[in-house]
């Protein structure tokens, strides 16, 4: 068969989304490894799925829901306790802008 | 400029809902009166192990705007998640809706200058606000980022219109009208000042009467209606430039700066987009079933067109009254509220509706207006103001007395009959006061009674004035016109 692998600018890519820092030898590891991984999923392109409806989900539809009633929350020393970093109540991040 | 191109403007509004928890958590929806993350949860916090469960409030103010908005509502509703890594984001997606929205197609009319026109709705769809991020900037080495995540998880609407607008104004009409509905619907405060209504627009320009598109860009970061209409009207002359220049139009975010009057380009590699939707694994589709569907529609209250129409044909207010007070829901109340028609016989609801609809529109506006209050802070009650127009109307206050009674009770919120009564305003009715100033008039005005006696008709207006004087403008002038005739009729025959 002839696959079309995953380019080292599509694994640059997302690697770019996900706010990841890959070395350049990274990069080339998992296009090849990524290539691998959609190989084995193409097995599915044998199955024959016609006249059966898409799936959107795993679960069936149970249209289970909650009443708008409002409980109580956490208190803010439980709700901080676990943040690399805190100031005044707020949790602290590197700087993002956008 | 303006014959040459034409603006096609698409708007999409994300409206807080007025639930009171969050839409897949227990918190309640309280964040502008809190302390920060002091309403936060699991669930909201993204903590491992927690799970959502939908809101089914918010499920149902979605079904009742699509419906409003003319909408064909889904037999089933899906959650998607929209990933995107930013720290507004606890769990590193917002869950969103995808290719199921709650409520497809549909529109909703808007009047500009007169001229009707249906701007067609593409979708309503559900998902979560995010955290609310304050950016710190000490120097060029200390710059962070402060998390306050009490607004993560507030039910958002989103209400995506087609680009179907073509102009500033009709940008303006049209949220207008879209916030009035959401406020008569019960669902939204549609406040833009605090965040909890608020508009992104996508545009571009195209040659005048041609189908061709040119390159759009989204505006974002506008934060009131006059900022919406000044955006646009900055983005439509820049691109309108940047065509004529020659050039071509970048597809990208701007953010509108109020202080500079400007769009800034916010394009960024570092920013690129991939939100990578797919199912939200935990939460099942849920099934809308017409059953729902419909005893929400029984349920819908009256819309501002229908109350608008409704104004007119019981109340005879013209359609000018009639479109400003249904432009809100709390006017159009206030206004009902103060005719309590129940009480009035049938001939007299028309001439009550109408004086009712001059104060409001214009003693009541102005002053609101000049000391920016909304009709909610007012201190004149429907009652009291029902009660003063009484007063005006039987001649109890009338005049200049009429205008100053209403600003004093625009300020303290007291009885009218208190006001005009400890202002000595009301129009003096004691027969006998009056009598006795008629007869002193006459008696001191020789000249001017031998003039009417005479034949000179108009004489009687000089004498008239005399006893407003004496009476320090309390009388009614029609009442002492009678008993001046009278007298003077008299006098002559004597």
């Amino acid at each position: 068969m002839n696959i079309p692998k995953i380019s080292k600018e599509e694994v640059e890519n997302i690697a770019l989304v996900y706010r990841l820092g890959l070395s350049p030898e990274d990069v080339s590891r998992l296009s090849s490894e990524l290539s691998n991984i959609l190989d084995q999923f193409r097995i599915l392109d044998n199955v024959d799925t016609s006249g059966i409806n898409p799936t959107g989900h795993s679960v069936s539809a149970d249209g289970a829901m909650r009443e708008d009633e409002p409980s109580k929350s956490l208190p803010v020393n439980k709700t901080l306790q676990n943040a690399p970093s805190v100031e005044n109540d707020y949790f602290k991040v590197k700087a993002v802008l956008e | 400029m303006e014959d040459k191109y034409e603006p096609v403007i698409g708007l999409e509004v994300h409206a807080q809902l007025l639930t009171r928890s969050k839409m897949f958590c227990s918190c309640p929806c309280i964040y502008i009166d809190s302390e920060p993350n002091t309403v936060v949860c699991p669930v909201c916090l993204a903590l491992p192990g927690s799970l959502p469960v939908v809101n089914k409030k918010a499920v149902e103010f979605v079904i009742m705007t699509g419906l409003a908005l003319n909408g064909e509502i889904a037999s089933m509703a899906q959650f998607h998640r929209k990933n995107y890594p930013y720290p507004d984001l606890m769990k590193g997606y917002q869950i969103s809706q995808y290719d199921n929205p709650i409520s497809l197609g549909g529109n909703l009319t808007i009047n500009v200058n007169g001229h009707e026109k249906k701007i067609g709705i593409t979708r309503v769809h559900l998902e979560e606000d995010v955290a609310k991020l304050q950016h710190i900037n000490k120097d060029q080495s200390n710059k962070y980022s402060l998390v306050d995540v009490n607004r993560s998880g507030v039910p958002l609407m989103e209400t995506v219109s087609e680009p179907d607008i073509s102009s500033p104004e009709e940008a303006r009409e049209y949220l207008l009208n879209l916030r009035s509905l959401l406020q008569y619907l019960g669902v939204s405060t549609g406040n833009m000042e605090d965040g909890s209504f608020r508009c992104d627009a996508n545009i571009s320009i195209r040659p005048k009467n041609s189908s061709d598109l040119f390159t759009r860009t989204e505006i974002k970061n506008m934060n009131s209606f006059r900022s919406v209409y000044r955006a646009l009207e900055y983005e439509i002359s820049r691109q309108v430039q940047v065509v004529e220049e020659g050039g071509k139009v970048v597809q990208e975010t701007r953010g509108w700066s109020e202080e500079r009057g400007i769009t800034i380009s916010q394009r960024s590699k570092e920013f690129a987009h991939d939100y990578r939707y797919f199912p939200e694994p935990d939460i099942p589709p849920i099934p809308i079933e017409s059953k729902w569907v419909d005893e929400l529609r029984t349920h819908l209250p009256e819309l501002p067109e229908a109350k608008r129409n409704r104004f007119i044909d019981y109340y005879e207010l013209p359609s000018y009254d009639a479109a400003l007070l249904t432009s809100s829901k709390t006017m159009g109340d206030y206004f009902e509220k103060s005719m309590n028609a129940k009480e009035i016989e049938q001939d007299k609801i028309a001439s009550k509706a109408k004086s009712i609809s001059n104060w409001m529109l214009g003693d009541m506006s102005g002053l609101m207006n000049a000391s920016n209050m909304d009709i909610t802070d007012l201190k004149i009650t429907p009652s009291l103001l029902r009660q003063f127009t009484d007063l005006v109307e039987s001649g109890t206050i009338g005049g200049p007395a009429a205008k100053e009674v209403f600003e004093e009770m625009f300020i303290s919120g007291s009885d009218p009959h208190e006001v005009a009564n400890s202002r000595g305003l009301t129009q003096l009715n004691d027969k006998d006061f009056l009598e006795k100033a008629v007869a002193k008039v006459i008696d001191t005005n020789e000249q001017a009674v031998n003039d009417f006696v005479g034949g000179k008709d108009t004489a009687i207006k000089y004498l008239l004035g005399q006893v407003m004087k004496e009476t320090r403008g309390r009388a009614n002038p029609a009442i002492i016109n009678t008993m001046l005739l009278e007298n003077l009729k008299n006098k002559s025959q004597n």
